[in-house]
């Protein structure tokens, strides 16, 4: 009887340890796919802003050498972001609500015989 | 039932014929249920994580397609004006939509990427950016 006992509660803990082991592998299993995957996301949304910022920033200098300014409304409803800005020397312009994720692009032109850094950013 | 020597009859004291076999089968059934039980939420588990894969497979393509495109994007913008090259006229992951303004992917459709300058094709599947 005791030897019986023994052999099922040998079987009970071996039965539960191998279900606490498969659930916790499990578990490591699927937060480490969650963290890859939600990394690789965050790359390509970071590649895909940082390329966005450098050609929002080369039609602000295309406008600004055109002796214009960025039309910031019309490139926020080009583009569907809710952010954006241009700071040319001391001259600075932006519009909608600034998050977290902003993505900016340094430039430098020359403006009126100056050297100025033209700063565009986009999020 | 057996006699004993005065010739009375006496009852072994034993458990009834046939019972020690149905413990054993009741026995074996709860180990296969228990294994049973088991194997389902093994499946379980694995149903579960192959979903979990799938989505991370598919999160990558939509990462790679969003990469590709946005340099597609890029240079696309950057050479407006230009006549069409081999290169933007070839090996493009995605086509102009919505009138031009934006660049889908052909393998996610849901992968989008704005231009500021319009894109558009012509027969030939050669692509122009507008200046």
């Amino acid at each position: 009887m005791c030897k019986n006992s023994a052999r099922k509660a040998f079987w009970s803990i071996d039965a539960a340890f191998a279900l606490v082991l498969a659930v916790a592998m499990f578990a490591m299993f699927s937060a480490m796919l969650y963290a890859a995957g939600a990394s690789v996301a965050r790359g390509a949304e970071d590649a895909s802003g940082s390329l966005l910022s450098a050609r929002f920033s080369a039609y602000a200098l295309q406008q600004l050498e055109a002796g214009g300014a960025p039309d910031l409304q019309w490139a926020l409803g080009r583009t569907g972001r809710e952010y954006a800005s241009v700071r040319a020397g001391n001259e600075f312009a932006e519009i909608g609500a600034r998050g977290a994720d902003i993505y900016c692009t340094q430039r430098l032109m020359v403006r009126e015989g100056k050297m100025v850094k033209v700063e565009a950013c986009i999020g | 039932m057996v006699a004993n020597l005065r010739g009375q009859p006496h009852f072994e004291a034993t458990a009834l014929p046939g019972a020690g076999g149905l413990a054993r089968g009741q026995s074996s059934l709860e180990a296969l249920l228990a294994f049973a039980a088991l194997l389902c939420a093994l499946a379980v588990l694995a149903h579960a994580a192959k979903a979990q894969s799938d989505a991370f497979a598919l999160s990558v393509e939509r990462s790679d397609a969003r990469i590709s495109l946005a340099h597609e994007a890029l240079y696309a913008d950057l050479s407006a004006g230009m006549a069409p090259s081999a290169a933007l006229s070839r090996n493009l992951s995605g086509v102009p939509v919505s009138g031009g303004s934006w660049l889908a992917s052909n393998s996610s459709g849901a992968v989008r990427e704005p231009l500021f300058h319009g894109m558009s094709a012509d027969a030939g599947g050669k692509y122009y950016v507008q200046k």
